[in-house]
C-alpha cells in the first residue's frame, strides 16, 4: 500500500513537472528613423514580446516608442511599450521614404574566425 | 443327528448316494422345515409323482441349499425329461462334492446327459461373474466360468459383476448334442483423478508400497469411491492427497509438494547484492534462504561489482554457508572491443562504477566526466562537450571524442558531434558504469575515436526482473520523470527498456557584451530562453547469442547566448537533436578457438535548428539536418593459442541521406544531399607470452568516398615487472574524418563549403605505470605526447569584409603538440567507501611547423598564442562515506578546473587580447541510500555548493568570448523498484 501511495506520488509529481511550461517571448526588432539625417538605423531590439512571434516579412509600418519613430517589417502584435503609427502621417512617410529609399544610417558589423 | 440319519437313509431309499447331509447347522425352524419339505420330496418320487417330489426338493434347497437335494433335484427332472434343468442341477450338486463314488455318479449322469442338451460354456474376464440368460429378472445362472444346459435356442447372455459394467452378449444359437462357448468381458467401472501440480512426482493409489501408476501429471483411473493418492518424488516431502472418486467422472486434484530443504546463508561483505539461486532471485545479502535440497546455482550480484556464481548442494534439513568477497567489476570493453582487465588494456583506462553513478546521481554524461583524470567540460547553453588532455576545441561539438552506448558510436554524421548532455539521453539511471579511455581509438572505431573513447555500458542481461518508476531534479530547473521494466522470458532471454522524460525552465544568462544593444527588458540578461525538452526511450532484447538494443533521445533546446547572430534573449532561437539507432549483434561462440560478431545497425539524427534574426538578416533561419545511414560489421577472434589472439574484421556503412538546407523567411538558401560510403578493415594481434607480459599490435584502414583513405595503427606493450606493479608502453595514431558540415555547408552568414579537406591526424605516445598497494588501493603516474596534424578550422576567406562575412573550414597548417602528466590515487569502491584524487597537468601548443625537431624542442608558432579551451591544470578529488550503511551514504566531489584561453588565438596588430578564464573549484555534495524493504533510493544533494562562479571559452559563433557555467544547484531525485 505504501509502495502504491509512493509510486502515485512520483507519477504525480512527474505530471506537475511536465505541467510547468513557461511563456515564451520574442524580440521586436525595428529600424530608428533619424528625422535629421532622414536616414533609419540599422534594425535593433525594441523590445520583447510575449509570443513565438508571426513572422518578419510583413509590409513595413510605422510604430513610435520612447518619442521615436520606427520602420519594420516585423509582423504584429507591437510591444506593449510601443504604439502604431498610421501610414499616412508625415513622420511615417518620412521614415518608408528612407526604407525604400535604402537610406542606412549605419553599419553591422559581424566578426567570424577564430583558431 | 437324528434327522440327518433319517435324511440320509430316505435318500439310499431312492437309490441315490448320499453324504453327510448338511453339515452346517441350521436354524432349527428353517431346517426342520427344510427336511420336512425333503421327506415329502422323497416320498413323492417314491410315488413316482415327480412332479410333487420336485415342488418339495426345490422348496427345502430354497431354505436350506443343500447339493445332495440339489442332486434328487436333477435326478427328478431327468424323470420328467427337464433334462436341461437336470444337467444344471447336477452341476451344482458338483459344486464342493469330495466324495469320488458321488462325483463319478455325477460326471456319468452329466455325461449320459450331454447328448440330449444344449450346451453353452460361459466365461467371463474377470471370473466370477453371475450369470443372466435373456433377462435379469429370470434370475442368474450362477457364477461363471460354467457350461449352461440349455433347450436349444437363441440366447443372449447377460454377465454381472460388482465393481464392473454389467456385458451382455450377442445373441448365440444352441443346439442339442452341440456345445458352444461365449467369453464375456467386463469394463471395470472407474472414476478418473486428473493430477496437475507436483510435476515429476510419482503417483500411487491408497497405499505408500502400491504400484507405481503414472507420473504427475498425469490422469489417474480410480475405481469410486474414497482414495489416498501418494505423491513421492525425490527432494521433496511424501505427500498424500485424498480423493473422492466418482464412477466415469473426472475428478480434478492439485498436489503441491513440499521440498525438503536446507539452509543456506549467504554472506557478502557488500550488503543488498542480489542473491539468486537457479536464475530466480531469492534476497539480498545477508540473508538465510531454504533451499531445496539437491544441487544448485547461486549467483550473486550487485551493479559494480563482478558476480559471483558458486554451485551448492543443499541437505535436508542442514545449513550451508556461503561467505563470498565481491570484486568491483575493473573490466574495459572500450579498449579492445572485449572485456579484459584495465590492467591489461592497451589504453589509459577510467571506469566510472555503478556505485559512484548510484551515489552521486550525475545528471549527465558530462557531468560524469567532470573531474575525471585529464577530462574537462565546457557547456556554450546549447551542447555540453568533452575535451580530452588539452584538447578541446571551442564550438567542437566535441567532435573528436568518440560516445559508444554499448560500443555502440553514438556521434551524428553531420559534424561528427558527441553527445554528452540531456543530448545523449534523459539520465543515466540505465547505465552500469562509463568507460572513459584516452588517446587514440580509430583502430577499433575509425572516425572520431581521436583524443578519447567514452562507452556506457547499460544494463546487462544480469538485471533482476522489476519495475521502476523515479522522479529527479537537477542543474537548471531540470525535472524529470521515468520508468523502467525488465522482464527475463526464460534464462538466456529476456528485455528491458526504459521511458524517461524531462524538462527545464533553463537559468538567466548575463552576458555584457549584450547590454548595450539588448530590449530595456532584456538588458542583457536573457531571461527564459535558456530551457529545453527531452525525451528518450531505449533499450535491450536478448535471446540466446542475439541481442539488439535500440535507443531514441530528442533534445529540444533553447539558445540564450545570441550564437550566430541571432537576436539575443529572443525565445524563438532553440535547435532540436533528434537521435536514433538500433543495432543488432550476434555472438556465437564457434568454438573454442573462434568467436565471432556480426553487427548490423540503423541510425538516424535530425537537427532542426531556429535562430532568430533581424528582419534584415531574413527572419527566422531554419537550418536543418537528416541523416540516415546502415551498416554492418564482422569480426573473427581466433585464438589458435593460449598466449596468441588474433582479431580481424571489416566494417561498411551507407550514408543513405545526408541532407542539409537552410533558409529563412525570405526562403530557402541551401539544399543539398551528399550520401557517402565509408568501410574499414582492420587486424589486431594480441600476444601474451606470460603473466609478465603482452604485446597489442594492429592497424585499422579506413577509406571514405567524401575524402579518401586513412590507415591507423596502435601498439602497446603492458610490463607487469612484479606482482601489482603495471607499466603500459602505449603509441597509436588517429583520425577524425571532415565532417559533410566542414566539407559543404553553405548556410546563410557567410559559410563557404571548403570541399576537400584531408583528414586530421593525432600521434599518440604513453607511457602509465599503476602500483596496487592492496586488492582496493592503486596509484597511478603516466606521461604522454600527443602531436595533431591537419587540423580543421573555421578561415576567414580573403574576401571576407567586417560587414560581408566569407569564411569556410580548412585544414590549418599549424600543428599542435601536447604534452602532459597525470597522477591519480585511487581506493576502489567497497562497502560505501571510496576515494580517489587525480591532478593531470597538459600544455598544449601550436607548434612552429610539423617537423621532429620543432615538437621536441615544442617550438610554438609564432603567428599563433595559446591554445584556446585547453586547461593546464585539473584535478579531481572524490570520496564516499557510509553514515547509515547503504541507508544514507554521504559523496562528495571536488573538482579544479584550471584557466582556459579563449578563443583569440591569433596574433596581429588589432586582433583582440587572448585572455584567461579564472579557475574554478567546484564541490559537489551528494547525500543517497536505499530502503530495500520498500525497493526506493534516493538522492539529495547540491552540485556546485560554493557557488563558483566560472566560465568557459566559446566559438566564433558568439558576440561574448565566455559563457558562464552552472552556479549552484540542487539535485534530488527519488526511484521505486517494485
Amino acid at each position: 500500500m505504501r509502495r502504491a501511495l509512493l509510486v502515485g506520488l512520483l507519477v504525480l509529481v512527474a505530471a506537475c513537472v511536465a505541467a510547468c511550461v513557461g511563456e515564451e517571448e520574442y524580440v521586436y526588432s525595428a529600424r530608428r528613423y533619424d528625422a535629421r539625417a532622414e536616414c533609419l538605423d540599422p534594425y535593433a531590439p525594441v523590445e520583447t514580446v510575449p509570443g513565438e512571434g508571426a513572422g518578419s516579412q510583413c509590409p513595413a509600418s510605422c510604430l513610435t516608442t520612447g518619442g521615436e519613430v520606427y520602420v519594420t517589417s516585423m509582423c504584429p502584435p507591437l510591444p506593449g511599450i510601443a504604439s502604431a503609427v498610421p501610414a499616412g502621417t508625415r513622420e511615417c512617410q518620412a521614415a518608408l521614404a528612407a526604407l525604400k529609399g535604402g537610406r542606412t544610417c549605419g553599419a553591422a558589423s559581424a566578426e567570424r574566425g577564430g583558431g | 443327528m437324528t434327522r440327518s440319519l433319517r435324511r440320509r437313509a430316505t435318500a439310499l431309499l431312492l437309490g441315490f448316494v448320499t453324504l453327510g447331509l448338511a453339515s452346517s447347522a441350521h436354524a432349527d425352524d428353517v431346517a426342520d422345515e427344510a427336511d420336512h419339505l425333503f421327506t415329502l420330496g422323497a416320498e413323492r418320487y417314491q410315488d413316482k409323482d415327480y412332479k410333487g417330489a420336485l415342488e418339495h426338493f426345490l422348496a427345502s434347497n430354497r431354505l436350506v441349499r443343500n447339493r445332495n437335494v440339489m442332486f434328487n433335484i436333477a435326478r427328478t427332472h431327468e424323470h420328467l425329461r427337464q433334462l436341461p434343468d437336470a444337467y444344471r442341477y447336477y452341476q451344482r450338486s458338483l459344486d464342493g462334492e469330495t466324495d469320488g463314488a458321488v462325483k463319478q455318479r455325477t460326471r456319468e449322469a452329466l455325461s449320459r446327459l450331454a447328448a440330449s442338451v444344449a450346451l453353452l460354456e460361459v466365461k467371463t474376464e474377470p471370473a466370477g461373474a453371475l450369470v443372466y440368460l435373456n433377462r435379469k429378472d429370470l434370475g442368474d445362472r450362477g457364477a461363471a466360468p460354467q457350461s449352461l444346459a440349455l433347450v436349444p435356442g437363441t440366447y443372449t447372455v447377460i454377465a454381472s459383476l460388482p465393481g464392473y459394467d454389467e456385458v451382455t452378449s450377442a445373441p448365440i444359437e444352441v443346439r442339442v448334442g452341440a456345445e458352444k462357448s461365449v467369453t464375456l468381458r467386463l469394463t471395470r467401472v472407474v472414476g478418473t483423478v486428473r493430477v496437475t501440480g507436483a510435476e515429476g512426482a510419482t503417483v500411487r493409489i491408497d497405499a505408500d508400497d502400491a504400484p507405481v501408476v503414472c507420473t504427475a501429471p498425469c490422469d489417474v483411473p480410480t475405481p469410486p469411491g474414497q482414495h489416498t493418492l501418494v505423491f513421492t518424488q525425490p527432494g521433496f516431502r511424501q505427500t498424500r492427497v485424498g480423493v473422492h472418486v466418482r464412477a466415469n467422472m473426472l475428478t480434478p486434484l492439485r498436489a503441491e509438494l513440499e521440498p525438503e530443504t536446507g539452509s543456506l546463508v549467504v554472506n557478502a561483505d557488500e550488503r543488498d547484492a542480489v542473491i539468486q539461486i537457479d536464475g530466480r532471485t531469492q534476497g539480498f545479502t545477508p540473508a538465510v534462504l531454504a533451499v531445496p535440497v539437491g544441487v544448485h546455482e547461486v549467483r550473486v550480484t550487485l551493479r559494480g561489482f563482478k558476480p559471483v556464481t558458486r554451485r551448492v548442494e543443499m541437505v535436508a534439513n542442514a545449513q550451508t554457508d556461503l561467505d563470498l568477497q565481491l570484486v568491483t567489476a575493473d573490466s574495459v570493453e572500450a579498449a579492445s572491443r572485449t572485456a579484459e582487465a584495465v590492467e591489461d588494456a592497451p589504453a589509459s583506462v577510467t571506469l566510472i562504477p555503478a556505485p559512484e553513478l548510484r551515489a552521486m546521481r550525475y545528471p549527465t554524461l558530462a557531468e560524469a566526466l567532470r573531474g575525471v583524470r585529464g577530462v574537462f567540460v565546457s557547456d556554450d547553453r546549447g551542447y555540453k562537450s568533452v575535451g580530452f588532455r588539452g584538447f578541446g576545441r571551442p564550438g567542437d561539438y566535441g567532435n573528436r571524442v568518440l560516445v559508444l552506448v554499448d560500443g555502440m558510436p553514438t556521434n551524428d554524421d553531420w559534424i561528427w558531434s558527441s553527445y554528452v548532455g540531456y543530448d545523449l539521453r534523459t539520465d543515466l539511471e540505465d547505465v552500469e558504469r562509463i568507460e572513459v579511455v584516452r588517446g587514440p581509438g580509430s583502430i577499433l572505431y575509425g572516425t572520431g575515436a581521436f583524443s578519447g573513447v567514452v562507452n556506457l555500458v547499460m544494463s546487462g542481461r544480469d538485471t533482476p526482473d522489476g519495475r521502476e518508476v523515479g522522479v529527479s531534479v537537477a542543474e537548471d530547473g531540470v525535472a524529470r520523470a521515468r520508468a523502467r521494466i525488465t522482464q527475463h522470458f526464460t534464462s538466456d532471454s529476456g528485455v528491458w527498456t526504459s521511458v524517461a522524460a524531462g524538462r527545464s525552465a533553463g537559468r538567466d544568462v548575463f552576458v555584457p557584451e549584450y547590454v548595450p544593444d539588448s530590449p530595456p527588458s532584456v538588458n542583457g540578461t536573457a531571461r527564459g530562453v535558456d530551457g529545453f525538452a527531452v525525451g528518450t526511450w531505449s533499450g535491450r532484447v536478448w535471446w540466446k547469442s542475439l541481442t539488439a538494443q535500440w535507443s531514441v533521445n530528442h533534445h529540444d533546446k533553447h539558445l540564450p547566448g545570441g550564437q550566430f547572430n541571432t537576436l539575443f534573449g529572443d525565445g524563438r532561437t532553440h535547435q532540436a537533436d533528434t537521435r536514433a539507432f538500433l543495432e543488432a549483434k550476434l555472438e556465437p561462440k564457434i568454438g573454442d578457438q573462434l568467436d565471432s560478431i556480426t553487427r548490423a545497425y540503423v541510425n538516424h539524427y535530425a537537427y532542426r535548428g531556429f535562430f532568430a534574426a533581424s528582419p534584415a538578416d531574413g527572419g527566422v533561419e531554419r537550418d536543418t539536418f537528416n541523416g540516415t545511414w546502415v551498416g554492418a560489421e564482422q569480426r573473427l577472434v581466433w585464438k589458435p593459442l593460449d598466449a596468441l589472439r588474433i582479431t580481424v574484421g571489416g566494417e561498411l556503412q551507407r550514408h543513405l541521406l545526408v541532407r542539409q538546407t537552410v533558409s529563412d523567411e525570405t526562403g530557402p538558401i541551401s539544399n543539398d544531399d551528399h550520401p557517402f560510403t565509408q568501410g574499414a578493415g582492420y587486424a589486431i594481434s594480441d600476444i601474451t607470452p606470460g603473466k609478465a607480459l603482452k604485446i597489442s599490435a594492429g592497424a585499422r584502414f579506413d577509406s571514405y568516398s567524401t575524402f579518401g583513405s586513412s590507415l591507423n595503427p596502435r601498439a602497446a606493450i603492458i610490463v607487469k615487472p612484479y606482482d601489482g606493479g603495471n607499466l603500459k608502453i602505449l603509441g597509436g595514431k588517429a583520425f577524425r574524418a571532415p565532417s559533410i558540415y566542414e566539407l559543404y555547408n553553405t548556410g546563410g552568414g557567410g559559410q563557404v563549403a571548403a570541399g576537400s579537406l584531408e583528414p586530421e591526424n593525432l600521434y599518440s605516445l604513453e607511457l602509465e605505470y599503476s602500483h596496487r598497494f592492496s586488492r582496493n588501493v592503486v596509484g597511478l603516474v603516466s606521461t604522454y605526447a600527443n602531436y595533431i596534424e591537419n587540423l580543421i578550422a573555421l578561415r576567414d576567406l580573403p574576401n571576407a569584409t567586417p560587414t560581408v562575412p566569407s569564411y569556410a573550414y580548412g585544414n590549418t597548417g599549424s600543428p599542435v603538440g601536447t604534452l602532459g602528466v597525470e597522477g591519480e590515487l585511487r581506493r576502489d569502491w567497497k562497502e560505501g567507501w571510496m576515494v580517489s584524487a587525480s591532478y593531470s597537468f597538459q600544455k598544449s601548443r601550436y607548434l612552429r611547423s610539423g617537423s621532429i625537431g620543432d615538437f621536441v624542442a615544442f617550438e610554438k608558432a609564432p603567428e599563433l598564442r595559446e591554445v584556446p579551451n585547453s586547461p593546464s591544470h585539473l584535478v579531481g578529488i572524490k570520496g564516499g562515506v557510509p553514515i547509515l550503511g547503504r541507508a544514507l551514504l554521504l559523496t562528495n566531489r571536488i573538482s579544479v578546473e584550471g584557466p582556459r584561453h579563449d578563443r583569440n588565438d591569433r596574433e596581429g596588430v588589432g586582433l583582440p587580447e587572448q585572455r584567461e578564464t579564472p579557475p574554478a573549484l567546484l564541490w559537489d555534495i551528494v547525500f543517497s541510500g536505499q530502503e530495500s524493504r520498500w525497493g526506493l533510493s534516493y538522492a539529495i544533494g547540491v552540485y556546485n555548493a560554493f557557488d563558483a562562479r566560472w566560465t568557459v571559452p566559446v566559438s566564433a559563433e558568439f558576440r561574448q568570448t565566455t559563457m558562464p557555467q552552472a552556479g549552484r544547484t540542487l539535485l534530488a531525485s527519488g526511484a521505486i523498484t517494485f
